[in-house]
């Protein structure tokens, strides 16, 4: 019995304490940012920028460096700094739109490889150079990591842009019936604004659309529980009304109807179905909604309205190829193995007829009642 | 009613394990024997009653003299000889041939009447100690607030008022060569399992010791793995408590001396039951054994999970906290083993230190360990503030326990996953935890599982364990028991 535990007790005090991480005596890097060096001669390397929050939470610590990579750049890192610099804590990577042009995937696999990096940590553009912005002081707002952190997360929440995180992009990169989205970041003198929504072609950059355009990729992306619209409907040619839909609730359905045998996108039918429910918290024009015929008068008009502008943006997703709301993933189930093989779905996705078909539902009109 | 029931006791004298020792020649009493035997007590009172021609000994510290007047003194004073032999008669006059029973009839507080040539013993012992009172280590809110005294005849007297069944059994056995204390099992025949009356009456008989003063003294002599530890038997100073296993099928067992009794056959998880849990409505009960199990898991983990996020797995640490924990350490000059080890360890001085201490002192030790602790350590840079709730809130969880035994041992073992915890991490709570329980799952308890009733599993029984279920859902007794009257209660009509 005795020498049963001290062989217990052996395995466990010889072994392990090689690789202690004492609170104090590191730094945590809150966010980390990637960019393009404009010189010729960069030789395959890049520029790679850290921020480490202070204790006092309003200042922060900048590091800059020029690496190959990021693990070269946090051994750079740590020798000029009296702490050992730790990415445990990351919240978010921000990449210059420029590296994102030319792939992103070499950096993203090395900070998925790594089991201290979460894989919530969000992944976000910026346009122009993400050293930059992290490098500046906003001054009413919190230090900058925490900053882009609660933008991030308060706007996705709301459905306002998507919520790319490491897990969501490189689940999309490697599907091939998905393509990532990202939003887009850019420091604008005092703050820092989501300016728009990256589409990416596998890790590549390819598009972008404004911000207030996400919600039709959201409602095309599938289902959620809040979000937030204003629609400006033209009532007659010069008049427009303003409707805006609050606490929306999306459920979404796609059907794809196919041709035998499938030789490209021409013989490819996807409907996609939403139905929409929110309150109606804002509306300027002549229907009195007390009536619920004025209702249903009111939501054919969204529904029209739904329609039009989430096909555009479908348009301009086929013009360029990117397949952000994952309609492969539907497409590919419809399809035999051999011809989803033999079909090149960012090629084909261009030519695919695709309608949508949505369905308003007004559940109140607030607290108004005449 | 006192009286009846040492009658009751002595009725049963039940074969008494064959005195091994039976074929040393026996002594006839005599008085010139028993005094000699006596020789240099000096509470030893001899008096005569020359016109009886009768000779008295008893300790007088022992006897009432209530009691000695009833039956030495008025019967026999101014008698003559014929008139003695036929008071003696009477039963309460016992006659003894045997100068060893004499003798320890004697020391229980009884005199022994020699007369002519024939020993007599007459019981006129008068019991002292403390009477009836709320037990201090055990206390309920709502409930009976009686608890069990020093003296084996109120505790016995106790049990017997509240189960009025003539299937209560009693079997009085004796433990210490010098001490001779009287062990009594309780138990209820027909719903208990007999062969653990037996064997407990067969343990608690091959006890060799000189002396055993406590009920929780006793029990490790007798338990299945001395070296655990774990308390194996489940002791209690609360009548109802006691009743109530008594009624489920378990036996109870009281030492002479003790105010503690334990009942068996026990398992781990019955010490974290209150009687107070019956007596409240079963949703709340239900909470508090919830609530237990949670402390119970504080206790063992959360000093050490303090210890290995700190060291080794900073990225669990919510980022909002994580700044402040950072500048709290900055300051502390030991690494986090050390720094918890020493706060736990001032943790147990000062809890240690209140036990010791009178009540009135106690409280000297409330404050002044409450400022050392609570600001000034974290102000002169000795331990970071988070780690005072940690300790501080482990501490309290463990008072959450009903038992005081299984609290403490879970204190020690603490220790043991904080350290773990230092050297290896969160790998290291996990192989505590992990030995604990492989050692949990070893001890047995007169024979059945500790573990009942997760191994062997009987999920019916987890609704009395993990939960208190409603009193209709409690239908049979515990599987631990093994009884063979199964049924508790039945549906309201």
């Amino acid at each position: 019995m005795i020498a049963r535990i001290a062989l217990v007790l052996v395995l466990l005090l010889l072994t392990g304490c090689g690789d202690q991480r004492i609170l104090e005596e590191l730094g945590f890097a809150r966010s980390v940012a990637y960019d393009t060096i404009p010189d010729q001669e960069s030789d395959g390397r890049i520029q790679i920028s850290a921020t480490i929050p202070k204790a006092n939470q309003q200042e922060k610590i900048f590091f800059t460096t020029i690496a190959r990579t990021s693990k070269e750049a946090r051994i750079k890192f740590s020798k000029e700094n009296n702490r050992r610099i730790v990415s445990g804590q990351m919240r978010s990577v921000l990449f210059g739109i420029d590296l994102a042009k030319k792939g992103l995937w070499d950096h993203i696999d090395t900070l998925i490889r790594d089991p201290q990096v979460s894989a919530n940590v969000h992944v976000i553009l910026v346009e122009g150079s993400g050293g930059d912005l992290l490098k500046k002081e906003y001054k009413p707002y919190p230090q900058v990591g925490e900053y882009i952190d609660e933008l991030i997360k308060t706007e996705a929440r709301a459905t306002a842009i998507p919520d790319s995180r490491l897990y969501d992009f490189s689940r999309d990169y490697y599907d091939d019936g998905a393509d990532p989205v990202a939003p887009i970041l850019k420091s604008t003198g005092a703050k820092i604004k989501v300016v728009g929504i990256g589409l990416f072609r596998d890790d590549r950059y390819v598009t972008r659309i404004p911000t207030d355009q996400f919600m039709f990729i959201a409602f095309l992306r599938g289902d959620f529980r809040s979000g937030d619209i204003t629609m400006r409907i033209p009532e007659t040619k010069q008049h427009h009304e303003n409707v805006m839909l609050s606490s929306m609730v999306n459920k979404r359905t796609i059907h794809v109807t196919r041709n035998h045998p499938v030789r490209d996108g021409h013989d490819i039918q996807v409907d996609i179905e939403m139905e929409i429910s929110g309150s109606l918290l804002e509306y300027t024009g002549q229907l009195k909604l007390q009536r619920s015929s004025d209702q249903i008068k009111l939501e054919t008009i969204m529904n029209k309205y739904i329609k039009q502008e989430t096909e555009r943006v479908l348009k301009s997703m086929q013009k360029h190829r990117v397949d952000s709301i994952g309609l492969g993933q539907y497409v590919r189930n419809k399809l035999s193995y051999e011809e989803w093989k033999n079909l090149d779905w960012n090629k084909a996705f261009a030519d695919v007829r695709i309608s949508v078909h949505p369905h308003i539902k007004i559940k109140d009109y607030g607290k108004l009642q005449e | 009613m006192v009286k009846r029931i040492m009658q009751l006791l002595q009725e049963q004298p039940v074969a008494v394990a064959p005195p091994v020792e039976q074929t040393e020649e026996v002594i006839p009493p005599s008085l010139d024997h028993t005094l000699d035997q006596f020789t240099d007590c000096a509470d030893l009172v001899h008096r005569s009653f020359p016109k009886a021609n009768l000779d008295v000994v008893y300790f007088a510290f022992l006897v009432g003299n209530d009691e000695f007047l009833r039956d030495i003194a008025m019967p026999f004073s101014d008698v003559t000889e014929s008139e003695a032999a036929l008071r003696l008669t009477q039963s309460q006059y016992m006659p003894v041939n045997n100068s060893k029973d004499c003798i320890k009839g004697i020391l229980n507080g009884k005199a022994a009447i020699f007369f002519q040539d024939v020993a007599f013993l007459v019981d006129i012992s008068h019991p002292i100690g403390r009477s009836i009172a709320q037990s201090e280590t055990e206390t309920v809110i709502t409930g009976p607030h009686d608890g069990f005294v020093e003296n084996l005849v109120h505790n016995l007297s106790v049990v017997r008022r509240r189960i009025k069944s003539s299937h209560v059994k009693t079997v009085t056995l004796e433990v210490g060569e010098v001490s001779k204390t009287i062990v009594v099992l309780v138990y209820m025949e027909d719903i208990v399992d007999m062969s653990f009356v037996q064997m407990l009456r067969d343990r608690i008989q091959q006890i060799e010791v000189d002396s055993v003063f406590e009920t929780n003294q006793l029990v490790q002599l007798i338990d299945d793995n001395p070296n655990s530890l774990f308390p194996q038997f489940m002791t209690t100073e609360r009548p109802d408590a006691i009743c109530s296993k008594i009624v489920a099928g378990r036996v109870a067992c009281f030492v002479e001396g003790s105010p503690s009794a334990f009942s068996c056959p026990t398992s781990f998880f019955e010490f974290f039951s209150s009687p107070d849990d019956y007596y409240q409505r079963w949703q709340l009960g239900t909470a508090l054994r919830i609530l237990r199990i949670i402390g119970f898991l504080i206790t063992m983990i959360f000093t050490a999970l303090y210890v290995s996020v700190t060291t080794f797995h900073y990225e669990m640490i919510p980022h909002t906290m994580l700044l402040n924990l950072t500048e709290s350490r900055s300051k502390v000059p030991f690494p986090p083993l050390v720094e918890a080890i020493m706060m736990e360890t001032t943790i147990e001085l000062l809890r240690e230190a209140g036990a010791r201490l009178p009540s009135k002192i106690g409280q000297t030790i409330g404050i002044v360990g409450g400022i050392v602790i609570g600001q000034a350590a974290v102000q002169a840079g000795f331990t970071s503030n988070i780690l005072i709730i940690a300790v501080a809130l482990s501490a309290i969880a463990s008072f959450v326990i009903p038992s005081y035994l299984m609290s403490a041992s879970i204190r020690l073992i603490r220790f043991g996953i904080i350290f773990l915890a230092g050297i290896l991490g969160n790998f290291g709570i996990i192989v505590g935890v992990g030995l604990v329980v492989i050692h949990l799952s070893g001890i047995t308890n007169m024979g059945t599982s500790y573990l009942t009733p997760i191994a062997p599993i009987s999920t019916y029984d987890w609704l009395d364990t993990f939960a208190r279920g409603p009193f209709w859902s409690l239908r049979k007794r515990p599987s631990q028991a093994r009884t063979n009257n199964e049924v508790k209660s039945r549906p309201r009509k």
